[in-house]
């Protein structure tokens, strides 16, 4: 008796009834409301976990009815996205915005298949030498030079 | 004797500039806040005055200014020509909220301006005096309501203090954060809440219009051009303002600090930053750097024990 | 006519060389500065508010209408050449904006929006000259109970963008619900979901999670298939402007929009975002296409854009009439009036009217000079999109990462934006729309903030909703918004 199971069908749903009661939870440590404020903290974030839960129920009872075609994907590339997006997370206040353009553009374009890492880094460099400058002096806005200049 | 220790003071300003160099500031609020301005007007005062060579403003918004104590701990060690400026709302919320950092965690160095906490009514309220306001509080607590900043800030410490020095447990209030003055404008013209706070300069427009009356002003004395009592004269000892000042990093030298402090006993005495203060309505608040830090001691305890009844001091 | 004769004074003086010469500089400029994604129109206003320092009171406010027009434009461009929108009002435009433009139609896209934001700011010139102080004071009666029944029916409207799975735009929409939470509750103070980061006590973005959704999200989708998938970009298919069919189905929507943003934008709390969506969801309702929107569908971009520029010219209803800045670009204003030592407020029309004409003679000018510097401009944008692949989306990346840096100058928006990128990633391989996340961001917090306000002034009893005339019609449009498909059916049944 057992009907097609749709894998990301349900793993979808599940994460979101598991973040739904997750919600919840960490509302209960919320305040109630106060004499005048009767809704309170909490309120909201009970309706959020609750409408989490049921609307992942239903993706997840979907999932044993049938299943989707989905297209095919290679994460790679994302993952190179990724990196290049943990870099300014981690690096920018200490190499400074320019290297970090020069890499964010150099990972992003390798996402994409190119290999010409030398010509991406000088672009990615370039696109940050220029925002610097425009920002910095232009604007008055404050890029990070990179504490490594100390 | 002062005033001729002014005007030597005045007079080395020059050479002064070319010693002090730049300034930096690491400001609390994003391009446009009203740190911001404050960090301009400064930086506009002094290098009229000839007393620095320029200034960079920085800015680091949000976390109730804690970010940017943050980033000026971490960032600006041993730095003699760096300053954080800050303002009453820092003060309290890192009481009301737990945060890493807090004004403690840096030097005090100068209160400069600012202005005193008002209440405001429309021109129709049922309230003609300020009595008439508290009495029908004491009466009935949660029939009015007081509209002005957001929980925990300013305006909400103004309005507790009051409660309190009416006799009435300031958990009573029935207060309406909004999100900015105008919206605070908006809700006390169109009737949504009874009472408004905060600065003349807020409300000015209106209240010159006729739309809003001052009920009565936050101040030790009144206030010139302004036809309201103080809460004092009304039996309420409450005086109240929301104050700029600066900081210094805690690292520094004592040598460092006076030339710091120096900097802006300058600049808070000299003609072009007494102009702007009428110009822009402000009110000269100077402490120097002594004056500033017993301030904070008595500010912190005064609004940690009102936020303490309030329900909301951190714990 | 005293009103009219006084405004065309107001043209005279706008209208020399010199003056003319300004407004173009502060088109460019705005516009430039307006494109970058952490920096919305206050902002630009606010760091360029020095460059007008030194200049005569026409002549800066001159330079102020173009900035003012030239950032919201630059946000609209950024939005439909590279999914990144620099702020709230061109959140909608980005989705069927950036779809035409990855279709070749980057052109038409450009040039609907910027001539939707000329007739609206052309109509909107107008309204405020002949209602300015009448909407200020109308707007005034709005209170909290109001408010909060508006953001209930945008949040109706909202589930017109469901697509076929309600289960799944509801999921979007919650968890847009969730990420609004986030920060310290608007009534207590009390932080929710901050999990001890400083950074988060302010809340989530929304700038960041459009920009993470849309951009971030839709570039690592590109990336995961295009070695499967035989996506090729047209840089421009068709022409560069706009055809008779475009023109006929961008009409209606810049008057709807323009009829949607105006006595919107003059709410105090009425937020630049609930124009846009409601001009958004309205033009997918009326539309002969809806199965189009997006997919690029031109109405989707004709009419939020019209909308967004409207409601930034009602914005300065109150502002003018009353002295009350409504919104974070016109507290700017307000800052750069304070400049030359006028200070707005309920006398100003009668006090000093020769300046409010003035200004908005010169807001209009600033207008039209982003119409005609920006539409042969358009030609130059369409050649972005010809850039090769890798480094147009390296560079869509850059400017993402620029943008969330610039916004508050912290990391934890990159980290922000990193994550909500991956999540909208995920959205798209399940098929579960993006656009109910950012509106649930958006409509939630400000729904939340009204209802508690509205319980505390009313000591709790929830009637004040039903009872309050204008509260009471919100609600019943929702309902009817929410009953229409189902009656359409029905009735369609009946022979």
């Amino acid at each position: 008796m057992l009907k097609p199971l749709d894998k990301r069908e349900a793993t979808l749903g599940a994460l979101a009834i598991a973040l739904g009661v997750a919600v919840v939870v960490v509302a209960r440590g919320f305040p109630g409301g106060s004499i005048y404020d009767a809704l309170g903290p909490r309120l909201l974030p009970y309706i959020v976990g609750a409408g989490l839960a049921l609307s992942g129920l239903s993706i997840l009872i979907g999932a044993f009815r049938r299943a989707n075609e989905y297209e095919a994907l290679d994460l790679a590339p994302v993952l190179w996205i990724v990196a290049a997006l943990i870099i300014p997370v981690t690096l920018i206040r200490v190499i400074g915005w320019i290297p970090v353009a020069a890499l964010v553009f150099a990972l992003g374009a390798r996402a994409f298949g190119s290999r010409r890492v030398w010509l991406d880094l000088a672009l990615g460099l370039a696109f940050g030498a220029i925002t610097f400058v425009l920002f910095n002096y232009g604007l008055g806005l404050n890029l990070p030079a990179g504490s490594w200049i100390r | 004797m002062r005033k001729w220790l002014g005007w030597m003071l005045l007079a080395t300003a020059p050479a002064f500039a070319q010693d002090f160099g730049r300034l930096e500031m690491i400001v609390p609020g994003g391009p446009g806040s009203g740190q911001d301005q404050a960090a301009r007007a400064f930086e506009e005062a002094l290098r009229a005055e000839k007393l620095i060579t320029g200034a960079q403003i920085i800015h680091y918004a949000g976390g109730g200014g804690m970010i940017a104590v943050s980033q000026f701990l971490t960032s600006k060690a041993g730095n003699g020509n760096a300053v954080v400026t800050q303002g009453a709302g820092h003060l309290s919320f890192p009481l009301s909220n737990k945060t890493p950092v807090s004004l403690n965690d840096v030097v005090p160095l100068a209160r400069l301006a600012g202005e005193y906490e008002l209440l405001v009514v429309r021109a129709n309220s049922e309230f003609k005096t300020i009595d008439d306001l508290i009495a029908k509080y004491k009466a009935n607590p949660s029939s009015i309501t007081w509209g002005a900043g957001s929980t925990g800030s300013t305006d909400h410490i103004f309005y507790a203090l009051i409660s309190k020095a009416a006799g009435i447990d300031p958990k009573k209030l029935n207060y309406i954060p909004h999100a900015n003055t105008g919206d605070i404008v908006a809700a006390v013209l169109g009737g949504h809440v009874q009472v408004g706070a905060g600065g003349f300069q807020d409300f000015a427009p209106q209240i010159q219009a006729g739309r809003m009356r001052v009920l009565a002003v936050g101040s030790p004395e009144r206030l010139k051009g302004i036809d309201a009592p103080t809460l004092r004269e009304r039996g309420l000892d409450v005086v109240y303002t929301n104050w700029r000042a600066v900081s210094a990093h805690p690292s520094l030298t004592v040598a460092q600090l006076d030339r710091l402090s120096a900097l802006f006993e300058k600049m808070a005495k000299s003609k072009t930053w007494q102009k702007m203060l009428v110009d822009k309505g402000w009110t000269d608040l100077y402490l120097d750097r002594k004056g500033y830090a017993e301030f904070m001691k008595s500010e912190q305890q005064r609004v940690g024990a009102i936020l303490e009844e309030l329900g909301m001091r951190a714990k | 006519m005293d009103t009219l004769a006084a405004l065309a004074q107001g043209f005279a003086v706008a209208l020399t060389p010199a003056h003319l010469l300004w407004a173009a500089i502060g088109v460019t400029l705005g516009t430039a500065v307006g494109m970058l994604p952490g920096i919305g129109p206050s902002t630009t206003v606010a760091l360029l508010l020095p460059a007008t320092f030194g200049l005569d009171p026409a002549s800066a406010f001159i330079m102020f209408g173009g900035i003012y027009y030239g950032a919201q434009y630059g946000g609209s461009t950024a939005a439909i050449l590279l999914n990144t929108p620099g702020e709230a009002g061109a959140m909608m435009t980005a989705i069927d904006g950036n779809a035409m433009a990855r279709a070749g139609r980057a052109g038409p896209a450009l040039a609907t929006a910027a001539i939707g934001s000329f007739i609206a700011g052309t109509v909107a010139t107008l309204g405020l000259t002949f209602l300015a102080p009448w909407l200020a004071e109308v707007a005034l009666l709005l209170g909290p109970s109001e408010y909060a029944t508006l953001m209930v029916l945008a949040l109706t409207t909202v589930s017109a963008l469901f697509g076929a799975s309600v289960a799944r735009g509801l999921l979007s929409l919650f968890l847009g619900l969730l990420l609004g939470t986030v920060g310290l509750d608007p009534q207590l103070g009390q932080p929710r979901f901050a999990f001890g980061v400083m950074e988060l006590l302010d809340g989530i973005d929304t700038v960041i999670v459009a920009v993470a959704l849309f951009a971030v999200g839709e570039t690592m989708h590109v990336a995961a298939r295009f070695r499967f998938a035989v996506e090729t970009m047209h840089a421009m298919s068709g022409s560069l402007w706009m055809s008779a069919a475009d023109w006929a189905r961008s009409w209606k929507p810049w008057l709807r929009g323009t009829a949607i943003g105006f006595p919107i934008g003059a709410l105090p709390a009425g937020g630049s975002e609930v124009p846009t969506v409601l001009s958004y969801v309205t033009e997918k309702r009326l539309s002969k296409h809806p199965q189009e929107f997006g997919k690029g569908a031109i109405e989707g971009v004709a009419g939020p854009e019209a909308a967004n520029n409207a409601s930034a010219a009602g914005a300065l209803a109150p502002l003018l009439a009353l002295g009350l800045p409504t919104s974070a670009t016109a507290a700017m204003m307000l800052a750069g009036f304070q400049q030359f030592g006028i200070r707005p407020g309920p006398l100003l029309f009668d006090s000093k009217p020769e300046f409010v004409w003035g200004l908005i003679a010169s807001l209009y000018i600033g207008n039209v000079m982003l119409l005609i510097l920006n539409l042969p401009l358009i030609g130059i944008w369409v050649h972005v999109l010809r850039i090769p692949r890798p480094w147009l989306f390296g560079g869509i990346l850059c400017f993402s990462v620029l943008g969330a840096y610039t916004l508050n100058t912290n990391t934890v928006d990159v980290a922000i934006l990193l994550l909500i990128g991956l999540a909208g990633f995920g959205m798209r391989m399940m098929n579960v729309p993006v656009v109910p996340c950012l509106l649930g961001l958006i409509l939630g917090p400000m729904l939340e903030l009204q209802i508690r306000k509205a319980m505390m002034i009313s000591l709790g009893d929830p009637a004040v909703f039903v009872t309050r005339p204008v509260s009471l019609l919100f609600l019943l449009l929702a309902l009817a918004f929410l009953a229409a498909p189902v009656l359409f059916r029905y009735r369609r049944r009946r022979p």
